[in-house]
């Protein structure tokens, strides 16, 4: 019968996650087994007897805590929250469950989930007792899409083997023949079965055409020499990347020295709707900020396609990062142009969620100039008009000036090595305040422009400290001053925003928080790594912390970063201005009950994290 | 009828008219239902079985209007047992009409799947069977199986054992001494005890909401559940 029997029933728990994700005829088996009990406000859950009597429960009206046996509040659950998926595992602890206010309870028996789990092992996962599991699998179940996945085909998956191969002795016509007869646009130049160059259609306008040149010479004088290439294993993901950072359209594909393939951008995005690539190519032909400037709503647009087409948020970042690399480099070389050659060495560096590659639509700018200690009093002038131009051109594009002044425009962050060197001495020798701001901020740095030399001898010189245990107690008592905003009751504590009206903000409570904690593990471990993910790949392998953890502490970055891009991108879509600060009536059951779980991931792991170094 | 006895003597009245009743000749069903002893006096509330039921009706008037719909749910060790539900529609080969239709959102064709008035008060009889009865305002329930039993069994009422929760509350709230006569519709009377509000209704829905009713009023009214099955007949009667 496919009619619902028990409408009052079956429509409210088809409203509440993990049941909303079961198919109809689940729905009305867990629906049949259910049980109802009342308890009055103070009235306890009497404990399981036996394995009959453990159940699932879901609030129907009213509250309840969870009190562990030592009297700890464990958590409070009020309507519409489901809670007891401990309740069916050994390892985790037990605790009591008493009314907080009168509460109606619906019970499912740990029965019915049996029976899911073992005939339907596809649904397992939204029912496990581990918070982690639950929440991978909810990441899962939104954020899966076949685009999305197939960002993580390999490229041997995805390209295909038409490509042409000329020899470097080969006459431009007899290349440009060839390509016609393949009906491909680039074609694989190889001296002696060896991979020496690239020739694409467009070099054959630009090069040949456009300058006049005979048609007869080698193909070796017009061809991209040593072309960038990429392995078959390696992912649509990294050719993506690769293409962007390089602004080509093609990649050969290498296996033992030999080409195989060719891989072209039309291939990777066949079925994509991302245009990053093309953007990329845009801004890097931009003459001025102006022109920049106008391209900057297609950024906004393959952010708003990438998140509706729930593309994993670390490739979202990446991309966001890209684009905006490309944009501060091509600024610089504008700003070059403007004022003349570079009167000495320097590095612009960018600083950080810019530098972790954790870029977002909101991002604004944090940067510096680390320039050579030769400079003259007139060549610092020349950086502050350069960081001057650049930061304003940042801010044209979209990328706000940062209300810290953390930018290299400000004089004090357009310096000497030297004078980093200080900067940095100081902050760590007296992390307090205002330093320890400064040394946040600039403690994730990464060079996009120049020479890189300036920030591998800050970072090297002072790892020795970074990685003390006083140092570090000190950045985690700082970073222990921002707790997930669970409240005393384990509800979410919402904060008000300039509007006065009350928000969750999840950048600063949530996201913040495991940034900050993968920094002091990866100063700690002396990694090199910057992007938050990677840290914690890295400390993991070094032993700091744990597979679990590291398991949780993902899942948990992951959940918060889609869930903010999905959040963004749904303001978008409705025409308003994304924000960081959620409104609560925003979260469904779902998001409600996972980002409970989150937080008290991120919660325990900040706790342990104090003790460790504090 | 009852209120003929003292009040101490309810069950006793009760158990007398069972063994009356049990001297005509009766169907199996009913019979076998009688028999069966009512609960000892002193049995804890928790521990007791309930049959929570509600009939949808065409109207008021037992000579006129018939039974729809019945609808019930078991509770036991004070937990509503979802999967004891049964939801009868009655075919009493009579038209429905439109009006009915639209309040109980009953259309021509669940009724022509459904069985006949006899088929179900066996059905009812045999579930209930060592079972409580529960309704919300038993008047409506009563009336229609006692008319039943007049007119198709010749008997003059079913001693069954009915427990009612619009009187519980309305005991209650003299109790407490409430002011005014309050509302006491099953949906304002659940509303007090901060139960949902259910939208949508029907026999087998309502049973359900009286059932919460029920471990409501019993959470509250007896806040260590002490409450004997004589105490709790005496205060629904």
């Amino acid at each position: 019968m496919s009619e619902t029997l028990i409408p009052n029933i079956e429509l409210f728990i088809a409203n509440i996650d993990p049941f909303s994700r079961l198919p109809e005829i689940l729905l009305n088996r867990v629906t049949s087994t259910i049980k109802i009990i009342y308890l009055a406000q103070g009235e306890v859950v009497p404990p399981p007897q036996t394995e009959e009597d453990k159940y699932l429960f879901i609030v129907r009206t009213g509250a309840v805590e969870q009190r562990l046996s030592d009297g700890t509040l464990r958590g409070r659950l009020e309507e519409d929250d489901v809670f007891g998926f401990s309740l069916f595992s050994e390892s985790e602890t037990r605790y009591q469950i008493k009314a907080i206010d009168n509460t109606l309870l619906y019970l499912i028996p740990a029965k019915t989930i049996y029976h899911i789990q073992s005939k339907y092992p596809e649904y397992a996962q939204h029912f496990t007792a581990k918070p982690e599991g639950r929440i991978h699998s909810a990441v899962e179940s939104i954020w899966k899409d076949i685009n999305s996945s197939s960002f993580f085909n390999t490229v041997k998956q995805v390209s295909s083997d038409q490509h042409s191969e000329v020899n470097i002795e080969d006459s431009i016509r007899t290349v440009a023949h060839m390509m016609r007869t393949k009906n491909t646009s680039c074609a694989i130049v190889k001296d002696n079965n060896e991979l020496v160059g690239i020739v694409t259609d467009t070099d054959l306008i630009d090069r040949v055409i456009a300058e006049g040149k005979s048609t007869e010479s080698p193909i070796s004088d017009i061809m991209s020499p040593l072309p960038i290439t990429i392995a078959p294993h390696e992912t649509v993901f990294d050719a993506a990347i690769r293409m962007m950072e390089n602004n080509i359209k093609n990649l050969p594909i290498i296996e033992d020295g030999h080409v195989i393939g060719l891989l072209s951008v039309h291939q990777l995005f066949q079925n994509q709707r991302i245009q990053a690539i093309y953007l990329i190519d845009k801004i890097k032909k931009s003459s001025n900020e102006t022109k920049l400037a106008s391209y900057m709503p297609e950024r906004d647009s393959i952010f708003q396609a990438l998140a509706n087409d729930k593309v994993p948020a670390d490739l979202i970042s990446t991309i966001l990062t890209t684009i905006m690399d490309t944009v501060n480099q091509r600024l610089i070389n504008i700003a070059i142009e403007r004022l003349g050659s570079v009167p000495c060495d320097f590095s612009w560096i960018v600083a950080g969620s810019h530098a972790r590659k954790e870029a977002n639509i909101l991002s604004d700018q944090d940067s510096g100039i680390i320039m050579s200690d030769k400079a003259t009093v007139k060549d610092k002038v020349y950086f502050q008009h350069l960081a001057m131009i650049v930061t304003k051109g940042m801010d044209l594009c979209g990328y706000e000036l940062c209300p810290g002044k953390f930018m290299a425009a400000t004089a004090k962050w357009c310096q000497p090595l030297s004078v980093w060197r200080e900067y940095y001495k100081n902050w760590i020798k007296n992390p307090e305040s205002e330093r320890l701001l400064n040394l946040s901020v600039f403690l994730d740095t990464r060079v996009i422009y120049g020479n890189d030399e300036y920030r591998t001898i800050l970072i090297n010189e002072f790892k020795e400290m970074t990685s003390h245990r006083s140092f570090l107690a000190k950045l985690i008592r700082d970073a222990a001053e921002n707790r997930t905003p669970l409240g005393v009751f384990h509800n979410l504590v919402l904060t008000k925003n300039e509007n006065n009206e009350k928000t969750l903000n999840i950048k600063r409570y949530g996201i913040n928080i495991i940034v900050d904690l993968a920094r002091i593990y990866a100063l700690s471990a002396k990694s090199d790594a910057c992007n938050t993910t990677e840290r914690l790949i890295d400390v993991n392998k070094m032993g700091l912390i744990n597979d679990a953890t590291l398991s949780n502490i993902l899942s948990a970055y992951n959940f918060l970063k889609s869930f903010r891009f999905s959040y963004q991108v749904d303001m978008m879509n409705k025409g308003a201005t994304p924000s960081g600060q959620i409104d609560p009536n925003y979260f469904g059951s779902f998001e409600r009950k996972h980002i409970k779980d989150v937080f008290r991931l991120i919660d325990d792991w900040q706790q342990f994290t104090k003790m460790r170094f504090g | 009828m009852l209120r003929f006895f003292k009040k101490k003597n309810l069950l006793q009245g009760l158990e007398e008219q069972r063994a009356q009743c049990l001297q005509y000749n009766l169907a199996t069903v009913l019979k076998d239902n009688l028999m069966q002893p009512l609960p000892d006096k002193n049995t804890l509330f928790q521990v007791l079985p309930f049959l929570v039921v509600d009939f949808e009706t065409t109207g008021f008037d037992v000579e006129t209007n018939d039974i729809i719909s019945i609808g019930w749910v078991e509770i036991s060790n004070m937990q509503i047992d979802v999967a004891s539900q049964k939801h009868l529609y009655i075919n009493n080969g009579k038209q429905i009409n439109h009006e009915t239709a639209v309040i109980n959102h009953i259309v021509p064709q669940m009724v022509s799947h459904g069985v006949t008035l006899e088929e179900a008060i066996n059905t009812l009889l045999h579930h209930s069977k060592n079972k409580i009865l529960v309704v919300h305002g038993k008047t409506i329930e009563k009336r229609f199986i006692d008319f039943y039993a007049q007119n198709s069994l010749g008997l003059p009422e079913l001693p069954l054992i009915w427990i009612d929760t619009l009187i519980i509350e309305k005991w209650h709230l003299l109790k407490i001494g409430a002011q005014f006569s309050q509302d006491n519709r099953l949906s304002s009377v659940r509303k007090r005890y901060n139960l949902p509000q259910y939208t949508a209704h029907n026999a087998l829905i309502d049973s359900i909401a009286a059932a919460e009713l029920l471990l409501a009023q019993m959470a509250h009214i007896y806040r260590d559940r002490k409450v004997t099955f004589e105490r709790l007949y005496e205060i629904s009667q």
